[in-house]
């Protein structure tokens, strides 16, 4: 068993998981599994996600990188929140 | 890695979305005043602007990097294409070849001359197998003033071992009656004669071209027979040198500019830069990895002529030593040299040194 699936199993996720968010302290933030960006400030990142969205609050934010399946985003990151589509 | 800016007129959401979706991977992502501003890989660029260009989008591009990627992933290519070749090329090259000779045991017959009459027989560097010991140790022989002579290659080295031969005996003429003549003025000390009669003691004053030892000895019995004059005659002589010195000199500056040239086998000799005037210094040295390759460093000082101010006072010290090392430097030191004075004359704008000195010489 790989570590990632360790993690599923004990989160007792079974489904294919289609999207990923890992914060690294209050420096970063990785998205994988994105559906492209919804808007974009300093403070704020709305990235779409399959049927919700991941609001991201922070200073000074920018994108580092945007590729098909990652966004790497740089800044001092506050809340990360994923909220529905109204 | 190299990498391409582009400014995209438009909406971040769907521009962003259609790049991606393309593969492209957008780095620095920003958005101002309605205009899009991202990075991308030198690579992704071309698609990027077709991309671009497919939907009609308004862009520029503020940093190419299609033609660094490609310059750079080709230089690296090419570079180590050639410098593989060139390796080879070295290996083949020097690789069992003879590169320097060293020639021991010679005290005449200058290491020049040797290395000259090689070279007549073969050029350097040589492939071992091609050198014939024998014929160079035969044409070395027949060199003059070298009885005995061997070769043998030591590694990359032709050594040459010569054994000269013994000098000559000084075979005198007694066949030419000469007298012996002054060649300095000056007042003798000392006279050894071997032959002929002296005509001059010590205390006395000679000319220039004045006889000093004559070629006729009369006998016992008042006869002149004729006999090739010869002797030692030492007198005390005085050289005199002197030398103007103006208020100012041109002197040769370097301006701090310099050009450095490197070179391999053999030293420039033309000079293509900027300078007019230049000073140049040459160091030689060689790379010592696999194979041994000389290189020379050509330095070239730019130069300028300057007039200074030239206090002759100030300095008299050091000129009138350097005055007396320039007549020194003429005589080959088996001379003894008892005084030495100067006079110093000031002219109208200008300054006369005159320097006498005083030595005890052979004057024939």
């Amino acid at each position: 068993m790989t570590f990632y699936n360790d993690i599923l199993y004990k989160l007792g996720i079974t489904d294919a998981v289609k999207n990923k968010t890992t914060i690294y302290e209050q420096k970063g933030l990785l998205v994988e599994g994105h559906s492209g960006l919804e808007s974009f400030s300093d403070e704020e990142i709305i990235v779409k996600l399959k049927k919700k969205r991941l609001k991201i609050i922070g200073e000074r934010l920018t994108i580092l990188e945007i590729g098909m399946e990652e966004i790497f985003v740089k800044g001092k990151i506050i809340s990360c929140e994923v909220i529905d589509v109204k | 890695m190299s990498s391409s800016v582009f400014c995209v007129k438009g909406k971040l959401r769907p521009t962003t979305k259609l790049l991606y979706e393309k593969g492209i991977i957008l780095k620095k992502v920003s958005e101002k005043d309605g205009y899009i501003f991202f990075s991308t890989y030198g690579k992704d660029t071309e698609i990027a602007i077709k991309t671009l260009n497919e939907v009609g989008k308004e862009y520029t591009i503020t940093k190419d990097g299609r033609g660094k990627t490609f310059f750079k992933s080709n230089i690296i290519r090419v570079g180590i294409y050639i410098a593989f070749v060139l390796g080879i090329l070295l290996v083949y090259l020097y690789s069992g070849k003879v590169t320097t000779v060293e020639v021991v045991g010679n005290k005449t017959v200058s290491t020049e001359e040797i290395v000259a009459t090689i070279n007549k027989e073969i050029s350097f560097p040589a492939q071992k197998k091609f050198l014939d010991c024998d014929k160079i140790s035969k044409s070395i022989i027949l060199m003059q003033g070298i009885s005995s002579a061997s070769a043998e290659i030591k590694g990359r080295v032709l050594r040459i071992s010569i054994l000269e031969e013994p000098p000559l005996p000084i075979i005198l003429d007694r066949t030419d009656y000469a007298d012996v003549v002054s060649k300095y003025d000056g007042i003798i000390t000392r006279i050894i004669t071997y032959s002929g009669s002296p005509l001059v003691s010590a205390g006395d004053t000679v000319k220039v071209g004045q006889k000093l030892i004559s070629c006729e000895v009369k006998t016992a019995d008042d006869i002149v027979i004729k006999e090739n004059a010869l002797g030692d005659v030492y007198a005390r002589v005085w050289v005199t040198e002197s030398k103007v010195f103006t208020p100012t000199v041109m002197v040769t500056k370097r301006t701090g500019r310099t050009e450095s040239e490197v070179s391999f086998f053999a030293e420039k000799s033309e000079y293509k830069g900027k300078f007019l005037n230049y000073e140049k210094t040459t160091e030689v040295g060689f790379l010592e990895g696999v194979v041994p390759l000389k290189y020379y460093v050509t330095t070239y000082y730019e130069t300028k002529k300057e007039e200074i101010e030239f206090d002759f006072y100030a300095n008299e010290e050091n000129v009138v030593k350097e005055e007396i090392k320039k007549i020194e430097e003429k005589f080959t030191g088996e001379e003894s040299p008892i005084r030495t004075w100067y006079d110093v004359k000031t002219l109208d704008k200008s300054i006369l040194l005159v320097i006498y000195y005083e030595i005890e010489l052979k004057i024939n």
